[in-house]
């Protein structure tokens, strides 16, 4: 987890591209073309290239800050990037039962998922009679199967029929939210920890899902803290002059 | 009759006299208990040597322990070579929750009875930038409807009109941009205070309270080493850490990442890319403050 720890973030992205548009009729997938730096391919094939280049470099130098693990590149500079938190491999889901002080009970994946396969994932939530009862769902129009493999609990399928590990959630995010990974990829989304400068000292970064629950991702808020209470503003509305 | 009268009036007037003296002095007794010798002849910091200079910072630390109980380091930290900080911050995600200025207070050591903070976040109408109507002493669940949220504190104007105010120029801007105050060199006149349009800077009207436990031992002479009473203070953007290479402690406490730091000198820094590919703004820029502080919406 991040040191600083990330609460919830706001996903005021109201209007963003509808998830599930247009996916088939792309001749690449999304996430590469929100990860690209140059709307050109042969540009994107040079940055690939030099991508691999310094990956060479760093291993035979030996340089333990520019392992690809984890990371992702930003698309412009070639600086160390930033660590990005990988959750943990989800293990277990709250239920509806709760304990006697009236905390949800988080009930292990292979539970039911051992013993029982599942059927073809549903198309919304109204249709869950046995798994996830009364999960709760507003992200679109999206359905189970837009993100989820059948069968493969630790999975998430990419609109191009590729899979990647959960953990890996972003590149999944960025296939609809491209504007928002271009922001995340330079920190401009999603906040940073650590050190402004990656010469200076490690930085670190949040997943999207450290901060937003990927069936409901909009932002409830909450109640502030600290209220000021210097001189002349009790009761006032004035604020800055 | 005459002389007996005059008599009266005399001693009643020497009487008078004397009390008015006794209690013009009396700020004087109390003043020799809080501040010592060296501290009143203590020079400018821009002018200390290297050799006083430490001298008295180690004053400094063994002051803090005796009066608050607690072991801090202060350091003197000089701005770095080729770097000069900037602060962009995204009024699309901010939701006012102000842990921003919660982060503000503890990391700068701030009275904990005022809740004191150098960030005033405050709660606009949409549609409306008239920061006079702007509320910070909002107490309701965030995001309202129909609400924005601005979080305003120092600017670091590079024509800073707080500097140019100063009678005693005890603060002034450093070559990474940053304005700092010399707390030992204030005399608590605070036009500074009046001077900003930001309403950036705080004046101690008591001596700052904080418990030992809760102190952050972890200061620098020009930015959160605990206050004289009757000094002005300011945000340093944290320079106590970003002149060591690490980030605001507002920036960090952001749940919503609406905060972007860093080099501006630096073309592969964060800040540039938003500089560069947002839509920027500072505020009152009418006012020719030319502010190292910038504001942007997500487009």
């Amino acid at each position: 987890m991040l040191p600083g720890g990330c609460g919830a973030a706001v996903a005021r992205a109201s209007a963003e591209t509808h998830p599930m548009r247009g996916v088939g009729v792309r001749k690449r997938p999304i996430a590469d073309a929100a990860l690209m730096a140059h709307p050109v391919q042969s540009a994107a094939a040079v940055r690939d290239a030099s991508v691999l280049l310094l990956l060479l470099l760093s291993v035979a130098c030996g340089d333990p800050n520019t392992r690809p693990t984890g990371t992702l590149g930003s698309a412009r500079a070639p600086r160390a990037p930033a660590e990005v938190d990988r959750p943990k491999a989800l293990t277990s889901i709250e239920s509806s039962k709760k304990d006697a002080l009236g905390r949800s009970l988080r009930v292990a994946c292979v539970t039911c998922h051992s013993l029982r396969k599942s059927d073809t994932l549903p198309t919304s939530t109204a249709e869950l009679d046995e798994f996830h009862v009364g999960l709760q769902f507003q992200h679109g129009k999206l359905n189970c199967a837009s993100c989820h493999v059948p069968g493969k609990v630790g999975h998430l399928r990419l609109a191009d029929g590729n899979q990647v590990e959960m953990r890996d959630v972003v590149e999944l995010c960025s296939q609809c939210h491209s504007a928002r990974r271009k922001g995340y990829d330079h920190s401009a989304h999603g906040g940073l920890q650590g050190s402004w400068d990656p010469k200076q000292g490690k930085q670190y970064k949040a997943s999207c899902v450290s901060c937003h629950d990927p069936h409901m991702p909009k932002y409830i808020g909450g109640a502030p803290v600290l209220p000021p209470k210097d001189r002349g503003l009790e009761n006032s509305t004035a604020g800055a002059h | 009759m005459d002389p007996k009268r005059r008599t009266v009036l005399k001693v009643l007037g020497g009487t008078l006299g004397a009390a008015a003296f006794a209690r013009a002095l009396a700020p004087l007794a109390a003043w020799s208990k809080e501040q010592s010798v060296d501290e009143f002849l203590q020079k400018h910091y821009q002018e200390l040597s290297p050799q006083e200079l430490a001298k008295v910072l180690r004053r400094l630390e063994d002051d803090t322990e005796r009066k608050y109980g607690k072991k801090v380091t202060i350091q003197d930290l000089r701005p770095q070579q080729g770097v000069e900080f900037g602060y962009a911050l995204n009024l699309s995600v901010c939701i006012g929750c102000r842990r921003c200025a919660e982060a503000c207070h503890i990391e700068n050591n701030h009275d904990r009875s005022t809740n004191n903070s150098y960030i005033r976040v405050l709660e606009m109408e949409q549609g409306s930038f008239d920061m006079e109507r702007g509320s910070a002493t909002y107490d309701h669940p965030v995001p309202a409807d129909g609400k924005y949220y601005m979080p305003v504190q120092c600017q670091q104007c590079d024509n800073a009109p707080c500097v140019k105010v100063c009678p005693v120029q005890a603060t002034w801007k450093e070559s990474d941009g940053i304005v700092v105050v010399d707390y030992n060199w204030c005399i608590g006149c605070r036009y500074c205070e009046a001077a900003c349009p930001y309403h950036a800077r705080r004046f101690n009207w008591k001596k700052p309270e904080v418990p030992a436990e809760e102190i952050n031992p972890d200061q620098a002479y020009l930015s959160n080493r605990i206050r004289p009473q009757g000094v002005v203070e300011k945000c340093t953007f944290c320079l106590h850490r970003t002149r060591q290479g690490r980030l605001p402690a507002c920036l960090e406490a952001c749940p919503t990442g609406a905060r972007v730091f860093g080099n501006l000198l630096d073309p592969d820094s964060e800040i540039r890319w938003v500089l560069e590919n947002k839509r920027v703004f500072v505020l009152k820029e009418d006012l020719g403050t030319r502010p190292r502080f910038f504001y942007y919406f997500d487009s």
